[in-house]
């Protein structure tokens, strides 16, 4: 089994698994979904064809920073039309947020193609949602080992300031594809097709992975001046 | 004899997501450190708060009894951080008339409407932060303390700095068990208070302050006003 290493690190990302209509919503983590599309994006794939080869790579992702939710009251307006309504929506973003996340194989070659075209993508590549691009430094390399092993041998890549505001050590979720038996949280983000006429999405099975302990040691002993004025009275 | 503890709950786990959801569950994981046959005092009671600052979860406990923390940390806590407790007594016997203390507090700021007969009204929450610091300006002349003024501006230093709605239901032992839903506004406050009556602040802070004791209202904690 062999990992492609990816670092989501740009200010906003937005990866919707069930929203509809005005209220675009965000899950806290990166989705399937909205992965597959950005590599099938930097493949230059059009919006037609089969993604099926992609769908069946195993994805995990580890939460380095959660970052905020950011809620973007949205209006847009066709200038040139004669139609004066602005047409309203609420966009959910996650800001600051930071992942790492794993698409695995057995086979090494496709996700060396995938690794080169991420370098060299064919269309810009976005974090979930056109008004999101993506980090320059996406891609971190491929890796042996399945996504799990493989991420949790990662460098934890959250910014100076988080890490001088967290504790030592730290501790990061990891959210992986379920295996036969584990118990699982379904969420509607497996593509089947991304076909604006046609779009379609099958359920997953997520299995939430121990947290990894990660050492800190820019973070802070945990100081507590409640505690301190009792002990040292 | 009082005692302070202090433990860090560990989000991640389901266990302690149960307690940080429902002041219910905590309520009952902070009884169940200590004894059955804990004895019951008016002087004194279990207060507990959960402080909330960004992914840090932290659980204060004032009991009169040392609780045993240790199924609390397998559950839901850190297996690198054990629970700590500390005897108050010694804090308790540094407090003075006239001193400054820097404090937090978690109260459920209500009042009660006025109807005739001198009778207790319905009990209404404070709602805006506005009325909940003026909630406790009022409240704060009882409890043995005023809250210090900025010697600049003349606006007291206390600042509303989390407020929370908790809802769930209980099931009320005078009426068979019906199921009852209970609202339970909190606020959190954080400022520099001076002690105007030392005895009535101490009874005050071992038995707390405000309603809501039993679902994490009423422990107000001291610290350095420097920190």
């Amino acid at each position: 089994m062999h990992s492609l290493l990816l670092l989501f690190k740009a200010p906003l990302q937005a990866w919707g698994a069930d929203s509809r209509f005005k209220t675009r919503s965000t899950n806290k983590e990166p989705t399937k979904s909205g992965v597959i599309g950005l590599v099938a994006a930097a493949l230059g794939r059009s919006r037609e064809e089969s993604v099926a080869d992609l769908a069946e790579l195993e994805f995990a992702v580890r939460v380095d920073h959660p970052g905020s939710l950011m809620r973007d009251y949205h209006t847009a307006r066709n200038w040139f039309g004669n139609k004066k309504n602005s047409q309203l929506s609420t966009r959910y973003y996650l800001s600051d947020a930071v992942f790492v996340v794993a698409l695995s194989s057995p086979d090494r070659a496709q996700l060396e193609t995938l690794e080169a075209a991420l370098r060299r993508p064919v269309y810009p590549l976005y974090l979930g949602r056109r008004s999101c691009p993506a980090n320059p430094n996406l891609v971190l390399g491929i890796k042996d080992g399945d996504g799990e092993t493989v991420l949790r041998a990662q460098p934890w890549f959250a910014p100076t300031r988080v890490r001088e505001q967290a504790y030592n050590p730290v501790s990061l979720q990891i959210l992986r594809d379920a295996r036969q038996g584990e118990p699982a949280d379904t969420l509607r983000d497996t593509p089947v097709s991304f076909n604006p006429e046609y779009r379609q999405y099958t359920l997953r099975a997520v299995y939430r992975a121990e947290p990894v302990e990660v050492e800190n040691p820019n973070g802070v002993e945990p100081q507590d001046d409640f505690m301190k004025e009792v002990t040292e009275a | 004899m009082t005692y302070f503890s202090r433990i860090l709950l560990n989000p991640q786990r389901r266990e302690a997501r149960k307690l940080i959801a429902s002041p219910q569950a905590m309520h009952a994981a902070v009884l169940a450190s200590f004894p059955p046959d804990s004895p019951v005092s008016k002087d004194s009671r279990v207060l507990w708060r959960l402080d909330i600052q960004g992914a840090s979860y932290t659980l204060y406990i004032q009991s009169p009894e040392e609780p045993d923390l240790r199924h609390l940390q397998e559950s839901s806590g850190w297996e690198s951080r054990p629970g700590e407790t500390a005897p108050l007594g010694k804090l308790l016997n540094k407090l003075e008339k006239g001193q400054s203390w820097g404090f937090r507090f978690t109260g459920n700021p209500v009042k009660s409407l006025p109807v005739a007969d001198g009778k207790r009204g319905k009990v209404v929450p404070h709602v805006t932060a506005e009325q909940q610091l003026g909630w406790l300006l009022h409240k704060a002349e009882q409890w043995g303390f005023t809250i210090a003024q900025d010697p600049e501006t003349a606006q007291p230093l206390a600042n509303v700095i989390g407020r929370n709605d908790q809802r769930f239901s209980r099931r009320n032992p005078h009426e068979d068990g019906a199921l009852h839903s209970v609202t339970l506004r909190q606020a959190q406050f954080d400022g520099v208070l001076v002690i105007t009556d030392v005895d009535l602040f101490k009874k005050s802070l071992l038995t707390g302050m405000g309603k809501g004791k039993a679902y994490g209202c009423g422990l107000l904690t001291l610290r350095n006003v420097l920190s």
